[in-house]
């Protein structure tokens, strides 16, 4: 392996599921190097996989970005800063020693050394190394040794040359962005879609987003909810696409032409049919939604069906059989809820039934759509999107 | 065509009163603390422009205070409570300002108790629902003059008298009135006795913001400590522009008789407010808030109307209205951001026309045409809509 003279920070990265992966490894390691050195550019910062693991490497001045890169990389399972001396027992010493006063200053009391020797001229066996290491710590009193259930672990690699860290960062794990195709993923501003992208996200999905606004019944910070939202998303996708359809007219037109039970509904169903036009255009393969099961009038079973039968691609509801509570947990996870429950209607009133149709029969739902005559509309509609792209920096 | 109809959240800027401002602040670099030449001269200024201040409000110059603005007006009487020693009741009207609702609830959390007291269902404060509300150990009373969404002019003199003669043995509350809405705009008397302190906002007749007036009949315990400004009620270098705009704002639009501060020049403001009144009626997609409130009602201020309708959220209009050119607000510029109204849910109006309200307010300079153009697109989105 070799380490740049001048780097400073060096990262070791545990990838996640791609171990699994005995087919296609490389194509999945592949991507997951590319992400990160998307994350990396102009850092100066080299990104490397050996054997099942990521090294990320750059100047001190890097650090901090490649932090970040590693906190928001799908595809890793965990991460923590290095570091490297000369395969010396003193160098490994003093490094091992460094790194327990930084578990120690942090709280924690018990630890234990794991070595691995990669570099099998190096004179110490495995045991040695860790024998020799944890005297280092536990000589001077640092921290005690407990090595069946220790607060922190140690790790000494001693491979071209030795590394030492301490304990690892989580990852956000799941298969690398863009090893899983693309979807389209429809963004309300509530709490449950962004949760919904991000899981679809976590399994290697690229993701373009699709809103619809209603100027002047929705507000222009409802808009802007959607646009923060997308924004945390993208931290997590290499970059998000936005796509804002104006939807006043069709919502005009539906509550005009049809029964006010059936609005929300025929609603979905509209924007189901501009998401086929979005997915064609964009080559999006499926339709991402943050639908969980009865959650509320329109995710009935029976009203999933007639708004699915308007769907040409699959469509993908990770929420579906979980809960709210479930939902929230995930959306503090990734940051969105905060912004997700500021008071910003996505709907208006005005087109909201107060007691909108439950079990909405596929074949007299279908037959109020075509009389509806929007098809039209719709394509006006699409056509007169607006595009906004958010990096992922 | 377009129509500017938000006078209540801010009048238009006038820019003869901003230049001179400017202009003589220029002039009058000097910080009005020092006691050379040129501090000498700021502090000349302001003085003579406290003078201006109290001679159009016909209160005495030594009972102005200057400071940021309404907010802070309304506060500094508020937070004076906190140096007390015994902690008690604060009684404040169900339709004030959030700059005084919300203090209250942070004086709440320093161990005072806050009471509501009830408006009457077209928004008035009664002497009689402060009497019943307010108890034994009631230190602190807010009425405010007119109400800044319904217009409701508010019996503030009442109030104080009613305050003077409670029976022997109890100590008269502190009376506060936030007449940020009034001053210069329906008559007013401060120096009433019975009535201790006032707020005072310079941007709600073409001043700039920033700057306002606090008027206490006498000295206070201030909570904010520092150089010893305005009589160390309100520390801090003096806003010396922002004071000159101030008086000549408040000069503008109002001069003395004898004990109260009355309004000049608002004939075109009630033709505007009577011809907006009948407008609504004609239309008949919207009504007035309360219902009772008649083209030229003198129980309102003729600057502020509220208004409601059946069928779109006051939100939504605005919107819609807004791309029309024609500019109002829902409600109280600063709670438009928060859900809910307060003072509607007080005035008992059912949660629909609560939600669907609207407030168009207008200024000395509103014209009928204005009136005209924003009727034609209210009708224009009713049928749009």
């Amino acid at each position: 392996m070799d380490i740049n003279s001048d780097a400073s920070a060096v990262y070791l990265v545990k990838v996640g599921e791609l171990t699994l992966k005995a087919g296609n490894l490389r194509d999945f390691e592949q991507r997951l190097q590319q992400n990160a050195q998307l994350y990396l550019e102009g850092k100066g910062a080299k990104v490397q996989i050996r054997a099942g693991r990521m090294y990320v490497e750059g100047p001190e001045s890097s650090a901090e970005a490649i932090e970040y890169a590693l906190s928001h990389l799908v595809g890793i399972a965990g991460w923590a800063r290095a570091a490297v001396v000369n395969k010396e027992t003193e160098a490994m010493k003093r490094a091992v020693v460094a790194e327990a006063i930084k578990i120690r200053d942090s709280g924690k009391k018990t630890f234990k050394i794991e070595a691995r020797r990669g570099d099998k001229s190096f004179p110490l066996n495995s045991y040695e190394i860790s024998r020799l290491m944890g005297e280092a710590v536990f000589d001077p009193g640092i921290l005690a040794v407990d090595v069946h259930r220790p607060d922190a672990l140690i790790t000494v690699e001693v491979r071209e040359r030795c590394f030492v860290y301490g304990p690892e960062n989580p990852g956000i794990r799941g298969l690398p962005c863009g090893t899983g195709g693309k979807g389209l993923l429809l963004l309300s501003g509530g709490i449950d879609s962004p949760v919904a992208g991000f899981r679809m996200l976590r399994r290697g999905m690229k993701i373009d987003g699709l809103y619809f606004h209603s100027h002047p019944y929705t507000s222009p910070e409802a808009q802007q909810k959607v646009e923060d939202l997308a924004k945390m998303l993208a931290r997590y996708g290499v970059g998000m696409h936005l796509n804002v359809v104006p939807f006043t007219a069709v919502q005009q037109h539906i509550r005009d032409n049809s029964p006010t039970d059936y609005a929300t509904v025929l609603l979905r169903m509209c924007m189901m049919k501009v998401a086929n036009m979005m997915c064609r255009a964009t080559g999006s393969t499926s339709i991402i939604t943050g639908e969980s099961l009865g959650q509320v009038a329109s995710q009935t079973i029976e009203n999933l069906t007639v708004t699915n039968s308007c769907a040409e691609f699959p469509v993908l509801r990770p929420l579906i059989g979980m809960d709210k509570e479930e939902i929230i947990t995930v959306a503090k996870e990734i940051g969105t809820y905060e912004t997700s429950i500021l008071p910003y209607e996505d709907c208006c009133v005005l087109f909201s039934p107060r007691h909108p149709v439950l079990r909405a029969d596929l074949a007299y739902t279908t037959e109020i759509y075509n009389n509806l005559k929007i098809d039209g509309m719709l394509k006006e509609a699409f056509d007169a999107r607006e595009h906004k792209r958010f990096g992922w920096l | 065509m377009s129509a500017y109809l938000d006078w209540a959240a801010t009048a238009l800027p006038d820019r003869a009163i901003l230049t001179e401002a400017l202009e003589s602040s220029l002039g009058l670099f000097g910080n009005p603390s020092s006691v050379h030449a040129p501090g000498k001269a700021a502090r000349n200024a302001i003085e003579s422009a406290r003078a201006t201040v109290a001679r159009t409000l016909a209160v005495k110059a030594e009972s102005v205070y200057f400071t940021s603005g309404g907010t802070e007006s309304n506060h500094l009487p508020m937070l004076s409570l906190l140096q007390r020693p015994v902690r008690g009741s604060i009684a404040i009207s169900a339709i004030e300002h959030p700059s005084i609702t919300e203090q209250a609830r942070m004086l709440e959390l320093s161990g005072w108790k806050p009471l509501v007291i009830p408006v009457t269902k077209e928004g008035f404060v009664t002497p009689e629902a402060v009497l019943a509300t307010i108890k034994d150990d009631t230190a602190f009373v807010a009425v405010m003059a007119v109400n800044n969404e319904t217009g409701a002019i508010q019996p503030i003199a009442d109030i104080a008298q009613c305050l003077l003669r409670l029976p022997a043995g109890r100590k008269k509350p502190h009376f506060h009135v936030d007449a940020v809405q009034a001053a210069g705009k329906i008559p007013l008397a401060l120096s009433l006795p019975g009535i201790d302190s006032a707020a005072i906002s310079a941007h709600k007749l073409g001043g700039p913001r920033g700057i306002g007036c606090l008027y206490l009949a006498r000295r206070l315990e201030s909570f904010i400590r520092g150089g010893g400004q305005e009589s160390g009620i309100r520390p801090g270098t003096e806003n010396l522009a922002g004071i000159l705009a101030l008086a000549r704002a408040l000069e503008r639009h109002s001069a003395p008789e004898g004990a109260i501060s009355v309004p000049t020049g608002q004939e075109g403001a009630r033709e505007a407010m009577a011809r907006l009144i009948e407008g609504i009626a004609r239309l008949g997609t919207a009504t007035v808030v309360p219902a009772s409130r008649t083209a030229r009602d003198e129980r309102f201020s003729p600057y502020v109307l509220q208004c409601t309708n059946a069928r779109i959220p006051g939100e939504v209009l605005v919107r819609a209205l807004s791309d029309r050119g024609v500019y109002i607000s829902t409600g109280s510029a600063c709670s438009a951001k928060k859900k809910g109204r307060p003072v509607l849910q007080a005035m008992h109006l059912a949660p629909d026309a609560q939600q669907n309200a609207f407030r168009v307010s207008i200024g000395n300079e509103t014209t009928a045409a204005d009136i005209d153009c924003f009727l034609s697109a209210l009708a224009d989105v009713f049928s749009a809509m």
